[in-house]
């Protein structure tokens, strides 16, 4: 449609705006079946394996295999050859000339326990993947900020929320904006962007998300935001 | 009545239905799925059996008895009866061509699940937690199925 057309339309009220595009998964499915643990048994888990909590990328494409392979079997699809090197294709994508991930992971020190998170970088080459916000806006993905909660719950009568508190600090993200957008433990917010609150935070089709998913093996829906003292 | 507040009534007639099990959903077939009535005359089954004729019409194409099928994307994408019942505002123009438009449904319909949930004081924490437990495991179904069509017409 030209320039003219458009405007046309729009005045003789025939305009629908486009609805914004979702970018495709960038690891080329949704991750399905992961670990359905409680925060009671994260917890654990992070204590008994902090290394793999420190750096969750490490051997990334092997967890990445193990994911597809869960996905096929959720959709229940036969792993088959034809499916791996399709996958295979768009993993190539993933990767640079000297096949190490175009992005990068690192933990950041955080004062309350009762979190996790991480630094993500796009390192390139190629531009950084799109994510989406709530209401549609697609921004780059890279660099964000991952956060993964080990406590879920809010406080309100005694306070008790200075978790939530940190991640407000970290991220510049209110916490009522973070439970209205994605209320759920595992989130992904861009750190660099002239944007702020809701239009920072990332929702599912996010390649933050997904990469976390993978790379933890976790779960996002299983376990909630839980505001105690309403 | 708003989409969700079906999906609430839907979880709500399957709360103790064993068939939605804690660990896999394989024992979980359209046979054994109970559906909520429904005052709408446009949203009930299509049948001249008395015993379900008052029933909604389901997420699912339900001429499949042992598995969660549509026949073709048509039935669930904007401008159908389907959508109009299951999806609505969530996703008003919903026309899925790759897995990420239906995660986003599924997270969106999970999301306000959550919300529509927590509004509700008469419920007990426990009680809660079920409902959610059964709407999520059913959005997971609603999912797969509309994946499965998608598959079936994109051969993606």
């Amino acid at each position: 449609m030209s320039r003219i057309d458009a405007i046309i339309a729009m005045h003789s009220k025939d305009y629908s705006p486009q609805e914004p595009e979702v970018p495709t998964p960038i690891l080329g499915f949704v991750p399905r079946k992961m670990r359905t643990i409680d925060v009671r048994g994260l917890k654990k888990d992070v204590k008994s394996r902090p290394g793999f909590y420190k750096d969750p990328l490490e051997d990334f494409m092997h967890k990445l295999q193990q994911s597809a392979r869960l996905w096929a079997e959720y959709h229940d699809m036969d792993w088959s050859s034809k499916l791996q090197s399709s996958f295979d294709k768009i993993w190539n994508n993933l990767l640079n000339d000297e096949g190490n991930l175009r992005f990068n992971c690192k933990p950041i020190e955080v004062e309350d326990k009762r979190l996790l998170a991480w630094n993500l970088e796009w390192t390139g080459p190629g531009q950084s993947p799109l994510s989406e916000t709530d209401d549609g806006t697609l921004i780059k993905a890279f660099p964000a900020i991952a956060i993964l909660l080990l406590d879920n719950t809010i406080e309100l009568i005694d306070g008790s929320c200075e978790h939530f508190m940190e991640i407000e600090e970290l991220t510049t993200v209110k916490t009522k904006d973070l439970l209205e957008v994605h209320p759920f433990i595992l989130h992904a917010v861009n750190s660099n962007m002239p944007y702020s609150g809701t239009e920072s935070i990332q929702v599912p089709i996010s390649p933050i998300l997904d990469i976390m998913r993978v790379a933890l093996n976790v779960d996002m829906y299983h376990n909630l935001i839980e505001v105690h003292g309403q | 009545m708003t989409v969700i507040e079906r999906w609430i009534a839907i979880a709500k007639e399957n709360y103790i239905n064993s068939h939605i099990a804690e660990q896999q959903l394989s024992l979980l077939t359209p046979v054994v799925l109970n559906l909520q009535i429904e005052e709408h005359k446009w949203y009930t089954k299509n049948t001249g059996s008395s015993a379900n004729r008052f029933q909604i019409k389901p997420f699912y194409d339900d001429r499949y008895k042992h598995e969660f099928k549509l026949r073709n994307l048509n039935q669930i994408t904007t401008g159908s009866i389907k959508h109009r019942i299951w999806i609505g505002d969530i996703q008003p123009k919903f026309n899925p061509k790759h897995e990420g438009h239906i995660a986003r449904l599924e997270h969106k319909l999970k999301r306000e699940l959550v919300r529509e949930l927590a509004k509700d004081e008469c419920l007990t924490l426990q009680q809660k937690e079920r409902y959610q437990f059964v709407g999520f495991s059913l959005i997971d179904v609603f999912g797969k199925a509309i994946f499965n069509a998608m598959v079936g017409e994109y051969n993606v």
